[in-house]
């Protein structure tokens, strides 16, 4: 089914759209969460979160990529959930920091921040725009979609040391546009 | 203060989730050059192509298979028919065949069938007329191989001179039951399109039967 179709689906109440959406898309969804949380349960949950996110915010959002959409979702999730454990396991130091940031006002990001990170987004995109599509893949694969070396490789027909070297440039010419643009 | 590397890697981390959906899309969807020439074996429909023509032109073997021999010696069963030109009829107009298909059907080289008991698969070419008042049915004996030769030579031809044929003027129908299942007809062209299978199909006259035709019938009774 196509994207479009599924998005109307989500717009008409219909709860074949997330069936819809985990026939087209869950095996992505899983993998992009497996790759940040290492554990096929946690997986699998942020892959239900993200339904019941997509479910409540379409509408009124209307996705031109419904794969897109859905990844950024399970990804925020899935980040959102490992630094949670993990601060939840380390203990002493960790639970003292967490405490402090409740002396903190206000836990949302500032407006100063949420510019800067608006400004890395356009800088990340800018840089992407630059490259060809093989490179530009690779890279999105890679710190996107957390995939392995060894699946990308495989996925592009390419060895896993011409992605490695391909990837340390990528990540040299990233370091260069983010000075050049005195951002980090 | 100056914030950690590690921090300012986890700032870039999230920062990836600010790219571009369509980057994200053509990440999910990428296939590398060489893949994309075989993408559309990807696609169910596709896959089954190949069997699909296979099977096709194995159905067109088995269709040619009874009328193969026409292919043999035919420059002398042009000389044949041209040594044998008395049996050429003079008259091929739509009422002179209608004469010729009533004397078919009282021929004793013709039985009468029922639709049921029509042989398909009996490995005989035979032809198969209707009366179509009646809708009594006449199927010939098997042909031999030089009949059959000079029923293929008329399937060949591109039919006989137009007439202005009225409905009134239809009073037979005529089939070719191969022996394999396969059905033809003198009136439509012999293309794996125009070809029943099992089944004395009705159809509207798109060739006429030339005097090839003619003169099979004319050896047939």
């Amino acid at each position: 089914m196509e994207d479009v179709q599924i998005v109307m689906l989500y717009f008409d109440r219909n709860e074949s759209a997330i069936s819809e959406s985990d026939r087209k898309y869950g095996k992505i969804l899983r993998s992009l969460s497996f790759s940040y949380l290492s554990s096929r349960e946690d997986a699998e949950e942020c892959v239900n979160d993200t339904y019941l996110d997509a479910w409540n915010t379409i509408p009124p959002q209307r996705p031109d990529y419904l794969g897109a959409y859905l990844s950024k979702i399970t990804r925020r999730i899935s980040i959102d959930r490992f630094r949670r454990d993990h601060r939840a396991k380390r203990g002493g130091f960790g639970n003292l920091t967490e405490e402090l940031t409740e002396c903190i006002p206000d836990g949302s990001p500032t407006p100063a921040d949420e510019l800067e990170n608006q400004r890395l987004g356009n800088a990340i995109n800018g840089f992407l725009a630059s490259l060809s599509v093989e490179k530009r893949v690779m890279f999105v694969q890679r710190y996107f979609y957390a995939k392995q070396i060894s699946d990308i490789a495989d996925g592009m027909g390419l060895s896993e040391s011409n992605v490695k070297v391909t990837l340390h440039r990528l990540r040299e010419a990233l370091r260069k546009t983010l000075e050049q643009e005195e951002l980090l | 203060m100056k914030r950690s590397k590690r921090n300012q890697a986890q700032t870039l981390l999230d920062a990836m989730g600010l790219i571009d959906d369509s980057y994200l899309n053509e990440a999910i969807s990428y296939l590398p050059e060489k893949e994309q020439k075989f993408k559309f074996l990807k696609n169910p429909v596709a896959r089954v192509l190949p069997t699909v023509a296979a099977l096709a032109a194995v159905l067109a073997v088995v269709f040619l298979g009874p009328l193969r021999g026409v292919f043999r010696n035919t420059v002398n069963d042009n000389a044949e028919i041209e040594q044998n030109g008395e049996m050429h009829a003079a008259d091929t107009s739509p009422a002179a065949l209608n004469r010729l298909l009533k004397t078919c059907t009282e021929s004793p080289s013709f039985q009468t069938i029922s639709a049921e008991d029509v042989p398909f698969f009996d490995g005989n070419v035979r032809l198969t007329v209707q009366q179509l008042d009646t809708g009594e049915l006449f199927i010939s004996q098997p042909l031999t191989e030089t009949q059959q030769q000079r029923l293929w030579l008329e399937l060949q031809s591109n039919g006989g001179e137009s007439h202005s044929e009225n409905d009134s003027e239809k009073q037979y129908a005529v089939w070719i039951t191969l022996g394999n299942g396969q059905v033809a007809t003198p009136y439509l062209a012999p293309s794996s399109g125009n070809l029943g299978a099992a089944d004395l199909f009705q159809y509207e006259a798109e060739r006429i039967p030339s005097e090839l035709f003619f003169t099979l019938l004319v050896d047939l009774t």
